[in-house]
């Protein structure tokens, strides 16, 4: 399966459009979304194979965002990122469906990691 | 408050708070301190980079090595930035909660990482020498940071540039021993003036010297009994 | 063990102490106390140690003084009965001193005849034995029943002296015995009359035998109620004529001033005043003569507790009196001491949590700045990634050069590196504000621009209310004068209201800031919400600490007391209004110079 739609939510622009410069260097097909609401109307335009997620996001709340996601791209594998490693957030998201976790700032190496293994359905966890 | 030259003042709660205060400010100042400095490289690193692209991007590779490594160093220092607001953030939890679980071998090196820059002005270093992974007790971690803290700035007062203290962690059966020891004869002694006297009261812990150092022991209690 | 405030202050502190103390007892002190208001503990130990020593005085006073009239009444009556057994004992000794006297002559009577009753030898024979045993029967005399005297033997020359007109004649024919008043008589020695009636049935006809006594032997029956030199007991008859020497009230045969009372068997007590010196009048009636026995004793002291037992009442009272006022006094410095003791602790105690809570918010703070890096820092890290992308890529083999040569250009390094150098920038402003709240973490006055703290207060708080899209209306009064006061407890304040406010409007509510000037001396902020408002009954206990309207999880509900607090301190006033469902809006009134509360 041909794995390389990405859907970057955030709502620092400088972060996500220089990740996705990056990302499409690489050869991936990057979409950015800065709000909830540009999130889904981004999914309607085309799913993404994978959905990465900051979690304080204008829009809706955090949970919200991820069932909505969820709902509107049920096969897509959601990467939430923040640069808070708090291990109750962290569970929960996992709970509520999140695929995996990444922590702000990262290698780019880091990310290609996380894709590849969340577009073969390997939780890097599971390796870890 | 003006501070009277009475002992008897130190060790009253007022002024502990004022110190812990203190403290916290001393942390806070030196972390933004370090964290300018990381700032102040990622910006002159940048700068060389634009000043390094003015060769064009086809001459030879050393150049653009040279670019890549520096945009490399920039990575670098996002890393240690990160390492270190990292510290801080756990740091500044601590302060929420007065009272929780805690690994006490994470409460010290945390608070050693976080001075880190006050240490290198004196060329001082701490050596962390913790038996095993980590002790977890209940207490009050950023009291126990206070301490510590205001133990390093007693010993800083005398010791020389090069020198190092060395911080042993010792669990008992009903306490831990936390000690301290200096490079070579140096010692602090004990005394009513020391700053952490009240708040090793209020943990519940004491401090007493020994020969090559002091030591701080804290009675075990553990998950909240 | 009761803790003593030790007190090491010098003789000068210490009486000014007590003037500024009594100043404060009469000065209407009102606002609230602060806790360790010294003026404000010895007052109320004053006001509680006259409280405990009047209560406790009271009962003492009542007790004391009922004991007192009660023990006043039995030692008057003790006292009066004494009195009263004295002159019943008088009285029976001057009747038996009577009975006697009226024995003898009794006996005279029965014992001899007519003859010899009317034998001047004979009769003078009697008269000298009468006399040996009788040293006062003065004379002795026969009267027959024509009233003429027939025998007599005495000083005076009565012999042959008719008597039938005397009032007394009739008197004793009828009672066959009667006795006199006193009278001087002739020689003016005083002497009284005894007569008693012998019949002689065979001739049907009768005696009277007569004799005159002298009164000292009366007199001297009278001097035991005279011990004393303020008293004075006599004789006075039925007219009221002085019968037996009298110390002060009259000379003898004078008459006495006070009428005779009625009559009494027994004796009658009276207490009266005389220039109002009070004194005891006691009389009674003497039988078979016509006499009343009158005392007048100024001699009370025996009556009068007080002056019995005066030292010893003194003493107690004094001792009792002294001993109420060391208990109270000792009762009041305890309860004062227990009243400081407590306000001590819970000042401490709220000192504490104030400053769990300064710790809690430094710490969140600290926190909220550690979590913000981390976007600029993510940035700077993609930006350098993208470079070195570029370039490490540019040199790959691999890569596809088309996509690169559009990319790398010197534009584009430009625009990275920028984007660098605005992330370290905010970095900077970041820690900055560490570091401006690092270095205001105790308590200092500055001159501040009011609407800039708010505005700074605004970017700890910016990604949540953006995130909810909440409104922030500034309505800044641009004129409004720089204060003195503490930056980092007025943003702590400030950051208390606008989260609370925040809390309580929905997504998409609005806030308002005011701040405006009514008066010179200060400014005022406000800051209104449209969320869920505020009841009537909760409002009231708004500032208390501890009170919340928000679930048991979010906040210890210790933020707006603690504010309250700030407030106050700094020398402003804290209000609150609030309709339901419409809103709340909170009013700071801030002085323009400091006025910190200590």
């Amino acid at each position: 399966m041909i794995c390389d739609k990405v859907l970057l939510i955030d709502d620092e622009e400088d972060f996500t459009a220089t990740l996705a410069e990056r990302l499409k260097l690489r050869g991936y097909d990057v979409s950015i979304a800065g709000t909830s609401d540009e999130a889904l109307s981004s999914i309607r335009e085309g799913i993404p194979n994978i959905i990465f997620m900051d979690l304080q996001v204008p829009g809706l709340s955090s949970s919200d965002l991820l069932s909505a996601l969820k709902k509107a791209a049920p096969e897509s594998r959601i990467i939430i990122l923040t640069g808070n490693a708090d291990e109750t957030i962290k569970q929960k998201t996992l709970d509520q469906g999140a695929y995996d976790f990444i922590l702000k700032p990262f290698k780019i190496k880091e990310v290609i990691n996380r894709i590849i293994d969340a577009c073969q359905g390997r939780h890097p966890s599971q390796t870890e | 408050m003006p501070v009277k030259a009475d002992t008897h003042l130190k060790q009253n709660k007022e002024y502990m708070m004022s110190e812990q205060l203190k403290f916290i400010a001393a942390i806070l100042s030196i972390f933004t301190h370090e964290l300018n400095n990381h700032s102040s490289i990622m910006n002159e690193s940048a700068g060389l980079v634009l000043d390094l692209i003015e060769i064009k991007k086809d001459s030879n590779d050393r150049d653009l090595e040279q670019i890549s490594s520096v945009t490399g160093g920039i990575t670098g220092q996002v890393k240690k930035t990160t390492a270190l607001v990292k510290y801080l953030n756990r740091f500044a939890h601590r302060l929420d909660a007065p009272l929780s679980n805690y690994n006490i071998y994470e409460v010290i090196e945390e608070l050693v990482k976080l001075i880190e820059r006050m240490l290198n002005q004196k060329e001082i270093t701490v050596e962390m020498d913790f038996a095993d992974d980590g002790i977890i007790i209940f207490g009050n971690p950023s009291i126990l940071q206070y301490i510590i803290f205001s133990i390093i700035k007693d010993y800083l007062k005398c010791l020389k540039n090069g020198d190092d203290i060395i911080i042993n962690v010792l669990k008992g059966d009903s306490a831990i021993e936390i000690k301290f020891q200096a490079d070579g004869e140096k010692k602090i002694i004990i005394n009513e003036n020391m700053d952490c006297l009240e708040a090793v009261k209020q943990i519940g812990a004491s401090i007493a010297g020994v020969n090559d150092g002091l030591v701080i022991t804290l009675p075990l209690i553990v998950n909240g009994n | 063990m009761i803790e003593e405030i030790k007190d090491t202050e010098t003789f000068k502190e210490k009486l000014k102490n007590i003037i500024a103390c009594i100043k404060s007892f009469c000065i209407f002190n009102s606002g609230e106390p602060t806790a360790f208001n010294k003026y404000r503990y010895r007052q109320l130990q004053v006001k509680l140690f006259l409280f405990i020593a009047v209560l406790s005085l009271i009962p003492l006073i009542l007790v004391s003084t009922s004991s007192f009239f009660w023990l006043q009444n039995t030692l008057s009556e003790d006292f009066n009965n004494q009195l009263r057994s004295q002159l019943e004992g008088v009285k029976n000794s001057i009747e038996s001193f009577l009975d006697v006297k009226l024995s003898a002559l009794r006996f005279v009577a029965s014992s001899y005849n007519q003859d010899e009753l009317l034998n001047p030898n004979k009769i003078r024979d009697i008269y000298k034995n009468l006399n040996k045993e009788f040293e006062d029967i003065i004379d002795l005399g026969v009267i027959n029943a024509n009233g003429t005297m027939e025998s007599y033997v005495g000083p005076y020359n009565l012999l042959g002296s008719n008597f039938s007109k005397q009032f007394w004649f009739n008197n004793v024919i009828v009672n066959g015995v009667y006795i006199s008043s006193i009278y001087s008589g002739f020689r003016n020695v005083p002497h009284f009359i005894i007569l008693i009636k012998k019949d002689l049935p065979d001739k049907g006809s009768f005696l009277i035998i007569r004799a005159a006594v002298n009164v000292k032997t009366l007199n001297a029956i009278l001097s035991p109620i005279m011990l004393k030199q303020e008293d004075d007991a006599f004789l006075i008859d039925y007219n009221g004529i002085i019968q037996t020497p009298s110390r002060f009230h009259g000379k003898l045969l004078d008459e006495y001033k006070l009428a005779p009372p009625p009559r009494q068997n027994t004796v009658t007590l009276e207490s009266r005043k005389e220039d109002r010196v009070p004194y005891m009048q006691g009389y009674v009636y003497i039988k078979n003569a016509p006499w009343i026995l009158n005392a007048v004793i100024k001699s009370l002291e025996k009556r009068s507790l007080a002056t019995i037992s005066s030292g010893e009442i003194l003493l107690i009272i004094f001792g009792s009196v002294f001993v109420v006022f060391i208990v109270s006094i000792r009762m009041s410095q305890i309860l004062i001491g227990r009243i400081k003791k407590s306000d001590r602790e819970r000042e401490e105690a709220l000192k504490e949590i104030e400053h769990t809570n300064k710790l809690a918010s430094i710490g969140r703070l600290a926190a909220g700045v550690a979590h913000e890096i981390n976007n600029p820092l993510s940035i700077i890290s993609q930006k350098a990634g993208l470079m070195k992308d570029f370039i490490d890529m540019s040199s790959d083999m691999d890569t596809n050069k088309e996509l690169i040569e559009n990319l790398f250009t010197k534009d584009k390094f430009i625009e990275l590196t920028n984007g660098i150098t605005s992330a370290v920038d905010r970095c900077r402003t970041i820690t900055h504000r560490l570091l401006g709240f690092a270095r205001r973490m105790s308590v200092s006055i500055e001159e501040l621009n009011i609407n800039e703290l708010i505005k700074e207060v605004l970017i700890f708080t910016e990604k949540e209310i953006s995130r909810r899209n909440v409104q922030i209306e500034l309505d800044f009064f641009e004129k409004l004068p720089k204060i003195k006061s503490d930056k980092g407890l007025l943003q702590q304040v400030i950051l208390n209201i606008i989260t609370n406010a925040s809390d309580a409007v929905d997504d998409n509510g609005l806030i308002k800031i005011n701040t405006y000037q009514e008066v010179e001396n200060s400014i005022w902020i406000s800051i209104r919400d449209d969320g869920h408002g505020i009841s009537k009954s909760q409002i009231k206990h708004i500032f208390e600490p501890f009170f919340t309207t928000k679930g048991k999880d979010k906040g210890t509900g210790l933020g707006l007391s603690i504010s309250y607090g700030i407030i106050k301190k700094l020398g402003g006033t804290l209000e609150v209004q609030s309709d339901v469902n419409k809103g709340t809006t909170f009013y700071i009134n801030l002085p323009v110079e400091a006025n910190i509360e200590i």
